[in-house]
């Protein structure tokens, strides 16, 4: 065997072992930023395209997952979201620049009892969390559903840790009030 | 003066809901995890919130929908990736 071949040899067992088994995850971020299933796929396809193309950059053995994650966050920031961001879209990076300090991370609306959303659906929490803006979804998806550590989530994002905090703490502020709004308009009534 | 009093004495609710989220989100060390469930324990107001914000989280954790890729989808990606490596 030449020394390309065993490099290719190499390469596609990398992609087996510590690139695929993640498809399903990325697939998921994927459709969570974009909500169109065709849009997801192109994104990750674009992905693995693209973590082939800067291979020798990644270090065998490392955080894989969130290597893939923050290719694919960029693929959306950079080409997706420009080519597709609808007329009356808000752009809110000027607004998290503004509102990412420790003091906007206060502590927020505790008040939610759990029977206002324990009787809800799946889908109906799906729905509040794809509402959100893409930024404010991203990091709800990294760390709620995919179990991102804060750190990871900073490198993925390009954020300090301190602003995923209150990223974070905002996010599911505005994810309650959606839910709230939805239990209200179908007649659960909050316990005060 | 006894622990439990000293934890009464510098109890204080906004400080502690603030970090709730930290202990949710697996943040906290050993030490700090101990320590904040000692302090929630003492009053009925952080315990409830703790447990509201801990419902919240399972829910988004549980109910959320995971959509995964078709078995085609990944097929033709695996191929494409086949070809460009050239094997």
């Amino acid at each position: 065997m030449t020394t390309e071949e065993i490099t290719k040899k190499d390469n596609e067992l990398l992609f087996e072992r510590e690139f695929f088994p993640h498809a399903d995850a990325l697939y998921n971020f994927a459709y969570h930023l974009t909500y169109n299933e065709d849009d997801a796929n192109d994104l990750v396809q674009d992905t693995f395209l693209k973590s082939f193309r800067f291979i020798n950059s990644y270090q065998k053995g490392t955080n894989a997952k969130a290597w893939l994650f923050k290719i694919l966050k960029n693929g959306f920031i950079n080409e997706y979201r420009k080519k597709s961001r609808a007329p009356h879209e808000v752009d809110y990076e000027d607004y998290i620049a503004f509102q990412d300090s420790d003091e906007a991370a206060g502590i927020g609306s505790l008040d939610m009892r759990s029977n206002v959303f324990q009787n809800m659906m799946g889908d109906e929490i799906t729905n509040a969390i794809n509402s959100l803006p893409a930024d404010f979804r991203t990091v709800i998806i990294l760390c709620d559903i995919e179990d991102f550590t804060y750190e990871e989530i900073a490198k993925i994002v390009d954020i300090p840790v301190g602003t995923v905090r209150s990223r974070l703490h905002r996010s599911r502020n505005m994810l309650k009030d959606k839910l709230r709004d939805y239990a209200k308009s179908k007649g659960i009534k909050e316990i005060r | 003066m006894n622990d439990k009093q000293l934890l009464i004495d510098r109890h204080n609710c906004e400080q502690l809901m603030r970090k709730v989220m930290l202990l949710l989100d697996g943040q906290m060390s050993e030490e700090e995890e101990k320590d904040f469930l000692a302090n929630v324990s003492i009053c009925n107001h952080c315990l409830e919130s703790y447990q509201i914000e801990k419902n919240f989280k399972d829910y988004i954790c549980n109910k959320v929908e995971r959509k995964k890729l078709s078995e085609e989808a990944l097929l033709n990606m695996r191929n494409q990736i086949k070809n460009n490596l050239g094997v």
